[in-house]
C-alpha cells in the first residue's frame, strides 16, 4: 500500500485499466503528492519503454517466425528430394559396371532431358516413371534389353522405397 | 554368372594355346620341319573355325537381346553374318587341307575370298552401324587429334599392302573375280581398322564396364588383323626372322580375339539377365511403371 493506494490498483493506473471511481481519487492525490507524482512518472515511463520494446520484439519476432518457415520449408523440399537423388545414385551404381560409368551418365542426362525437360537434379517425384523408362529404353539399345528391363525393374522397386 | 566366367576362361586358354600353336608353327616351318608345321596346322584350322562357330553363336544370343529395328540390333545381325561368312571361308580352308589343295595346284581353293570378302563387307557394315547406334547417343562424335592421328597411320598402312599385293595368297588366281576380291580386302581392312580406332575413343568415352571391354577388344582385333596382312605380304617384314614366329602366333590367336570380344559382350547380356533373375525373385512391393518402349513394341 502507498498512500492509500495498493500496487495493483497503482499498476491498473498506469495500465489505464482502472475503473473511473479509483481513478479520479488518484489523480486527485497526485496533484496534492510531489512523491507520488514522481513515482507515477517513473512508472508511467518504464511502461512506455516497456511497451515499445514489447511492440519491437514481437516485429522481430514476426520476422523470424517468416525465416523459420522459409528455413522449414526448404528443408522439407531437401527431404522430398532426397530419396529421389539416392535411387539415382542407386541407378548409377547398377548401371556403370555394365554400360560403363560416363555411358550411365549420359543415358541419365539423356533420359531426365525426354522426361521432364531437365537436368537429373532437376526431376521430381512425377517425372520418375517416365524417367525410368526412357532411361531404360536408352540402356536397352546401348546394351541389350535384360539390361533395360533391369533398370526398369529397379526403377520400380526404388520407388516403392525399396533399397535395392 | 560362373558360367560365364568359366566360358570366358576357356576361350582366353584357347587364343592363348592358339598363340603358342601358331608360333610354334612358325618355328618349324624356320626349321624346315615341314610335318611338324603340317600336323600344327591340322589342329589350327579346326580351332580357327571353331573360334568363329562360337562367335556367331554368341553374336546371334546377343543380336535377340536387342531391342527390335534398332541400329544396334541390324548391326549385330550383320555381325553375326559376318561371322557365319568366316566360318564357310574356314570350312573352305579346311577342306583344302585335307585335300592337299595349294593355290598354285587347284584354282578352285580362290573361292575361299567370296565368303572371305563377304565377311569383311558385313563386318565393315556391322561396325559402321554400331557407331551410329552411339552417335545418336551422343557419344563417339568428338575424335580427338590422336585419334585422327591413329586413323592417319591406319591409312598410310594401306600404301605398302597395295604395293605388294601381288604376295597375297590368292592374287595369282586364274579367276580374275578371285583377284579382285583378294585386292579389295586391304580396302575392307583398312577401313574396318580406321572404325577401329573410332571403337577404341568409343570404348574410352562409355567409361570403364563391360561394354567399353568388349568394343576395346574388338578394335584391335580389327588394327592386329590390318597389321597381320601388311606384315605377311610386305617383303622387308617378311624377312625379319623373330617376327615371323611373333606373325605366326598372332594369326593363330587373332580369330580368338574377335570370339573374346563377342564373348564380353555376350557376358554383358547373361550377367544383366542374371541380375535381373535376382531382381525378380526378390519378393517385393513395387511401383507400377510403365513399360519402356522396347518392351511395347
Amino acid at each position: 500500500m502507498m498512500h492509500g493506494f495498493s500496487e495493483a490498483q497503482w499498476m491498473a493506473y498506469v495500465d489505464q485499466e482502472l475503473a473511473q471511481p479509483d481513478r479520479a481519487r488518484i489523480e486527485a492525490h497526485l496533484k496534492e503528492c510531489p512523491d507520488c507524482r514522481r513515482m507515477c512518472g517513473e512508472l508511467l515511463t518504464g511502461h512506455r519503454l516497456f511497451s515499445e520494446s514489447a511492440l519491437r520484439l514481437e516485429e522481430d519476432l514476426r520476422v523470424a517466425d517468416e525465416e523459420v518457415e522459409r528455413v522449414v520449408a526448404l528443408g522439407m523440399m531437401r527431404l522430398n528430394e532426397a530419396p529421389l537423388l539416392n535411387r539415382i545414385d542407386q541407378l548409377l551404381s547398377a548401371l556403370a559396371p555394365i554400360c560403363g560409368s560416363a555411358a550411365a551418365e549420359r543415358s541419365m542426362k539423356m533420359a531426365a532431358l525426354e522426361a521432364a525437360n531437365s537436368s537429373v537434379h532437376g526431376l521430381t517425384e512425377s517425372h520418375w516413371p517416365d524417367f525410368v523408362s526412357h532411361l531404360s529404353a536408352n540402356v536397352a539399345l546401348l546394351c541389350g534389353c535384360a539390361a533395360g528391363s533391369l533398370i526398369a525393374r529397379t526403377g520400380a522397386q526404388l520407388a516403392a522405397g525399396e533399397v535395392v | 554368372m560362373i558360367y560365364t566366367r568359366t566360358a570366358l576362361t576357356a576361350i582366353w586358354t584357347a587364343a592363348g594355346a592358339a598363340f603358342c600353336l601358331g608360333a610354334l608353327r612358325s618355328l618349324m616351318i624356320l626349321l624346315s620341319h615341314a610335318s611338324a608345321a603340317a600336323a600344327i596346322r591340322e589342329v589350327l584350322t579346326p580351332a580357327l573355325l571353331l573360334a568363329h562357330i562360337i562367335a556367331t553363336v554368341l553374336a546371334i544370343v546377343v543380336t535377340l537381346d536387342l531391342p527390335r529395328g534398332s541400329a544396334m540390333r541390324r548391326a549385330w545381325w550383320l555381325m553375326s553374318a559376318s561371322g557365319a561368312s568366316a566360318c564357310v571361308r574356314y570350312i573352305v580352308e579346311w577342306i583344302a587341307e585335307w585335300s592337299n589343295w595349294t593355290a598354285a595346284t587347284e584354282p578352285l581353293i580362290g573361292i575361299r575370298q567370296i565368303p572371305g570378302v563377304v565377311a569383311l563387307i558385313l563386318l565393315v557394315a556391322s561396325l559402321s552401324l554400331i557407331w551410329m547406334s552411339f552417335a545418336r547417343m551422343g557419344i563417339g562424335l568428338s575424335l580427338r587429334s590422336r585419334d585422327l592421328l591413329a586413323i592417319l597411320a591406319v591409312v598410310v598402312l594401306l600404301p605398302p599392302i597395295v604395293l605388294f599385293r601381288e604376295n597375297l595368297a590368292d592374287a595369282g588366281s586364274m579367276y580374275s573375280a578371285i583377284r579382285h576380291m583378294q585386292f579389295s580386302q586391304p580396302f575392307l581392312l583398312a577401313c574396318s581398322g580406321a572404325l577401329a580406332i573410332v571403337l577404341l575413343h568409343i570404348s574410352e568415352e562409355v567409361g570403364d564396364g563391360q561394354l567399353s571391354r568388349s568394343l576395346k577388344y574388338l578394335a584391335w582385333f580389327l588394327i592386329l588383323r590390318l597389321v597381320l596382312m601388311m606384315c605377311a605380304i610386305v617383303p622387308a617384314i617378311q624377312q625379319i626372322v623373330p617376327l615371323k614366329v611373333v606373325r605366326g602366333g598372332c594369326n593363330g590367336a587373332m580369330p580368338w580375339l574377335f570370339t573374346l570380344a563377342i564373348a564380353y559382350r555376350w557376358k554383358l547380356v547373361a550377367d544383366a539377365r542374371t541380375a535381373l533373375g535376382q531382381v525378380w525373385a526378390r519378393p517385393a512391393q513395387e511401383v507400377a511403371l510403365p513399360p519402356p518402349a522396347f518392351m511395347r513394341k
